[in-house]
């Protein structure tokens, strides 16, 4: 019998390790690091839920995981160069300018 | 999971929280030596724990612990490392340990198409934005962490939340007929042409929204980059940076 | 003991040593080679000191890389700057595990393939080994902290994306009309014959495929005349300007070793890997040991070929200019192999993946697409050519370099 419930807490170990990242750091760049973390995360978390069940839904979802995570990086990172031309850092809290 | 093995798994996670709040770049004293040994020890904890309570003694799962521990630690030092290229170089270190999961999951196809992807692609893109960025050393808000108390609290709650659950697992909806997991033996013909066909039959209108995703992505992508840039960039940038940090730094 | 030694596993172990110790070997030679084959084209005699007729040489050339002083500058990124060499080396030899040398032997009762590990995806292996070679690359370029690497560096990571695309849907194409992954597989499907004497091999059904991946092949290894990331007379060393001793031996090797990795690929998808028509001992059915062992002969000679292709190209042809670098990749390589990959799916779907005649078919419609879209376009390929003036002066017309004119 296979047992999912390690890969399940290592799942949620990636998972939180990358929200803790994304929460405290203030490099743009790390930040988006940390969303991959949390998406390894998932990913070990759907396809050990697809090795439970036996069958291959939870390796497809990972798959289409995958298409949003390249899709994601693609749009973050071409913010990201945009938002460095305009101020020059890559500091989350540059742009925090409305806060009161 | 008993119960006993839940409360242990909270107490190795309360120790890594100490561990992670320690070792994340802070303003002030840096107790990195300490927080690198208690997060050592709370991933041996978790290892024992994991051994002894819910693997069990006896199974053969030594390349489970080789690489759990190494996507584990990898990904401590993708947050803490005060700079960015090594945080996306500790990050392939993850992706070809999650592969390595992946792969005595018998999920060999995604396994690949995992490095392909991650470590092929999207880390390479990352890396190259990070050069053209930032050229060496790092700015004061790679050593500052926000509110990094709340954020491992918040974090370590979580995993508390969900890994203690981890074992009520639901009873396995396998079905004689939808087996189709293979196992991974080169003898056998693995799963590759199954997932494919899940994926052509089953989810193919869930595969034509991702490939318009894509097309999508990369018009907004090419669009936002080729935009001309307002006046404000030609100035160089606002020298106080620390002021709009939370920490103010003379200058 | 011997039950072990005949089991796949055991098989494998001894193969993993002897393929490790024979690529070390081949690539020490093939940079003895490159160096005579310049040598030739430049009508000069090349290394010819150490030993007869040079053969000595990279026993020379390693010996040196050795006892130099291995210097790490100061104002380098450390760890990174030792991991990048070392990253590289590795990259390119592990990728060779899934390269199917000799097709299958029988040891005792036991038939055992020559082929370190046969996975089911060892295709997309090699492909996800190759493409984490940029990062040697990278991490070399950035650790060294100067500005020559940097543009090495990132000029290779552009370039290296781009051509990644071009290769993979090259890659595609044979998939489809293969219907498989595993390499040994596919040789094995290219071990028939057409009218009984032309050897069933892909490049007689898809040669544009074949052209375009032999193309992206040489920009994945930075070869001329792709070889922007160190361009000398540009960027000095582009991103290994810092390197020295051993750590540059590696970059040097593991380009070398990049190479024979593309060649051998070639030689799989392409040429029947370890198949050579009229011959009975290269067919699928020949286990024997001298079949093996001609079969791997069959395919070192194919890969020698494909690298001797390369030399060739690399002291013949100029080097790109950068933009145009990209703007092949983008604008004409990848059009043309999507181009390729719609054809092999409407054979694949008529039922005709195996007819040469449609799909050359198919493949001639394609070109003579790109070559009319090429001549309206009106492009210089390279970008060179614009320092030229447009017109000779009349009395050098024909004469070009001529020293008696």
């Amino acid at each position: 019998m296979f047992g999912a419930t390690e890969y399940l807490v290592l799942g949620s170990i990636l998972f939180a390790l990358g929200l803790v990242g994304f929460l405290t750091r203030r490099n743009l760049i790390v930040i988006f690091l940390s969303t991959e973390v949390m998406f390894q995360g998932v990913v070990i978390n759907a396809v050990a839920f697809a090795r439970h069940h036996e069958h291959l839904e939870g390796q497809s979802f990972a798959l289409f995981l995958l298409v949003i995570a390249a899709v994601e990086a693609g749009l973050a990172l071409g913010m990201v160069v945009m938002l460095y031309r305009r101020k020059g850092t890559l500091d989350a809290e540059a742009w925090s300018l409305m806060r009161g | 999971m008993t119960s006993a093995a839940a409360y242990m798994l909270y107490l190795v996670f309360a120790l890594g929280g100490v561990g992670l709040y320690l070792l994340l770049p802070k303003a002030g004293v840096r107790q990195t030596f300490a927080g690198a040994i208690i997060g050592l020890l709370a991933v041996v904890g978790l290892i024992l724990v994991l051994a002894t309570q819910i693997i069990g003694p006896g199974s053969s799962a030594g390349f489970f612990y080789l690489f759990a521990v190494v996507a584990v630690l990898a990904a401590a030092r993708v947050i803490t490392h005060p700079k960015p290229v090594y945080s996306a170089v500790y990050f392939v270190l993850v992706v070809v340990a999650v592969t390595a999961l992946l792969v005595l999951m018998n999920a060999e196809f995604l396994a690949v198409a995992l490095l392909i992807i991650y470590a092929g692609a999207i880390l390479v893109t990352y890396l190259f934005v990070i050069m053209l960025a930032q050229q060496s050393g790092s700015p004061v808000y790679d050593r500052r962490s926000r509110e990094p108390f709340w954020a491992v609290l918040a974090g370590f709650v979580l995993m508390a939340a969900v890994a203690g659950r981890a074992g009520d697992l639901p009873p396995s909806v396998a079905d004689a007929s939808e087996s189709a997991t293979a196992t991974a033996q080169s003898d056998q013909p693995g799963n590759t042409s199954a997932i494919g066909a899940i994926i052509m039959t089953k989810h193919i209108v869930a595969l034509e929204v991702a490939g318009v995703l894509l097309l999508i992505s990369m018009i907004g992508a090419l669009a936002m980059v080729r935009k001309e840039l307002p006046v404000e960039t030609l100035e160089p940038p606002p020298k106080p940076l620390g002021q709009i940090g939370r920490e103010v730094q003379p200058f | 003991m011997i039950e072990f030694l005949t089991s796949q596993l055991g098989v494998s172990i001894i193969l993993t040593v002897c393929v490790l110790g024979a690529l070390l070997g081949a690539v020490a030679y093939c940079i003895y080679f490159e160096r005579k084959i310049s040598a030739w084209i430049q009508d000069r005699f090349g290394p010819n000191r150490v030993g007869p007729r040079g053969l000595l040489q990279p026993i020379a050339d390693g010996a040196k890389f050795l006892l130099k002083e291995d210097v790490i500058p100061g104002h380098v990124d450390k760890p990174l700057f030792v991991l990048a060499p070392a990253s590289i080396f590795l990259v390119a030899f592990i990728g060779f595990a899934a390269i199917p040398w000799g097709g299958q032997l029988q040891l005792g009762d036991n038939l055992v393939n020559i082929q370190v590990a046969n996975p089911d995806i060892g295709l997309l292996y090699i492909l996800g080994v190759a493409s984490m070679g940029v990062y040697g690359i990278v991490l070399g370029g950035w650790a060294s902290n100067n500005k020559y690497s940097i543009y090495g560096a990132i000029r290779a990571t552009a370039s290296m994306l781009s051509y990644e695309i071009p290769m993979g849907l090259c890659i595609l194409v044979i998939v489809l009309t293969m219907g498989t992954l595993r390499l040994e597989q596919i040789t094995v499907l290219q071990t028939g014959s057409w009218l009984g004497f032309i050897p069933q091999w892909n490049i007689f059904l898809h040669p544009l495929a074949f052209i375009i991946l032999f193309i992206t092949a040489l920009a994945e290894a930075n070869r001329t005349p792709f070889d922007m990331p160190e361009a000398e007379q540009e960027l000095v060393g582009g991103y290994h300007t810092e390197y020295s001793a051993l750590k540059f031996g590696m970059f040097f090797l593991g380009e070398y070793a990049h190479m024979i990795t593309a060649s051998a690929l070639m030689a799989v998808l392409f040429f029947g890997g370890w198949h050579l028509p009229w011959i009975p001992w290269t067919q699928a059915d020949a286990h024997q040991w001298y079949a093996v062992l001609a079969k791997i002969l069959v395919i070192s000679g194919k890969i020698a070929g494909f690298i001797f292709l390369m030399m060739w190209l690399r002291w013949t042809l100029p080097r790109f200019r950068f933009d145009r670098l990209l703007w092949l990749a983008w604008q004409r390589l990848i059009p043309a192999t999507l181009g390729l990959f719609v054809l092999a799916v409407i054979l694949v779907y008529t039922g005709n993946h195996q007819s040469p005649l449609w799909a050359l078919g198919g493949n001639a419609v394609i070109l003579v697409i790109m070559l009319a879209s090429g001549a309206m376009a009106r492009r210089e390929v390279t970008g060179r050519q614009g320092n030229l003036p447009r017109t000779l002066p009349a009395d050098t017309r024909g004469f070009v370099g001529s020293p008696s004119s």
